[in-house]
């Protein structure tokens, strides 16, 4: 199970670097910001499976954090993108 | 004779190979289709599955555990926040201008 | 009313990231989610939060794993789409009006438009909705209000 755990984990991390790609080329800053947060989902299910790969749960506290940064990370960028702003009253 | 563990690395195995494989969908779609909406569909909906399937086959595999109630608190706060980012994202193009790709041009609606 | 709810959610969450049920543990998660509910509730959430009759939220249980089901028919659209050669997209944006009478009831709709196939909530203009669909077929559902009158059904009866 391991060997097959270790092929997911280098699958996604392939995966992640074809995603890099899109957030390299663009062609729109909105295209780039969903690129990286798909970057960063593949992350967080990679350190999943390292976790269970080392047997260091640590590390799925490490994956939790990382989701809800992941997610607060690219809903202030597309709003300041859109609106310029960071606070809550509209412009 | 098949034991217990078997059953479960083989649901194992399926689920997380499924996953790997909608993972890999979202990827060609980010790369192939034609502007950022359509990107954002691909995005959302398969990544969203494929997490979810990938977790789910992680929680399976590590069996009754307070790691697995982490986990599916993982899946959980993928399944929420994807649809949102994906809406959060596809309004700010919106309101920034970014116009939807159109097969045929000079169309309206 | 508020910070005891935000503080019950900080309080399950702080169960799940400790995963112990020792005395002091239990006792510093009280202090802290008590702490960040009170302060979640002053600054975060101005509005109510939205709340539910048991009928409602019993049917919103039973369109949860409708809702699983659509994201998965969804994602299945998307392969087909996207792993065909001649790639067949044609997306249009089309607008709806809604009558619903609750923020939850258009969350919930945004949601669904975004997990059913082809469909993704683009922007919410009072009670317009803008929707972005991979091809002009996959529509329909939202253009004769069907999504609609079910996530009617689930929250506002």
């Amino acid at each position: 199970m391991e060997a097959f755990f270790w092929g997911v984990g280098i699958f996604l991390l392939l995966n992640a670097f074809v995603c890099l790609w899109r957030a390299h080329v663009g062609p729109t800053v909105m295209d780039r910001i969903l690129a990286v947060n798909i970057v960063g989902t593949t992350t967080l299910v990679v350190l999943v499976v390292l976790a269970l790969v080392f047997g260091r749960s640590m590390l799925l506290d490490v994956a939790l954090v990382y989701g809800l940064l992941n997610f607060v990370i690219t809903i202030t960028a597309g709003r300041f993108l859109e609106t310029g702003r960071l606070s809550g009253e509209r412009p | 004779m098949i034991s217990a563990v078997d059953i479960r690395n083989a649901v194992t195995v399926v689920l997380a190979a499924v996953g790997a494989l909608f993972f890999l969908i979202g990827t060609i779609g980010l790369v192939r289709l034609p502007d950022f909406y359509a990107r954002t569909h691909a995005a959302t909906k398969c990544d969203t599955v494929g997490a979810g399937s990938l977790l789910l086959a992680l929680a399976v595999f590590n069996g009754v555990d307070v790691s697995t109630l982490k986990i599916i608190a993982l899946a959980g706060l993928v399944l929420l926040s994807s649809p949102t980012i994906g809406h959060a994202l596809a309004r700010a193009a919106h309101r920034t201008g970014v116009a939807p790709w159109q097969a045929r041009k000079g169309r309206t609606s | 009313m508020k910070t005891a709810q935000a503080s019950t959610l900080l309080f399950a969450f702080w169960l799940i990231l400790t995963g112990s049920l020792g005395l002091l543990d239990l006792a510093l998660g009280v202090v802290v989610s008590l702490f960040l509910g009170a302060w979640a509730a002053r600054f975060l959430w101005p509005a109510d939060a939205p709340a539910l009759t048991p009928r409602q939220a019993g049917r919103f249980l039973l369109y949860i794993p409708r809702l699983l089901t659509s994201v998965v028919m969804a994602a299945l659209q998307v392969a087909e789409v996207v792993l065909d050669p001649r790639m067949p997209v044609d997306p249009v944006v089309i607008s709806h009006r809604t009558s619903f009478t609750r923020d939850i009831s258009r969350v919930a709709y945004a949601n669904s438009i975004t997990l059913t196939p082809g469909t993704l909530a683009v922007d919410i203009d009072s009670d317009t909705f803008y929707v972005h669909c991979l091809a002009e077929h996959f529509a329909t559902d939202i253009a004769t209000g069907d999504l609609e009158r079910r996530v009617l059904r689930v929250f506002e009866e």
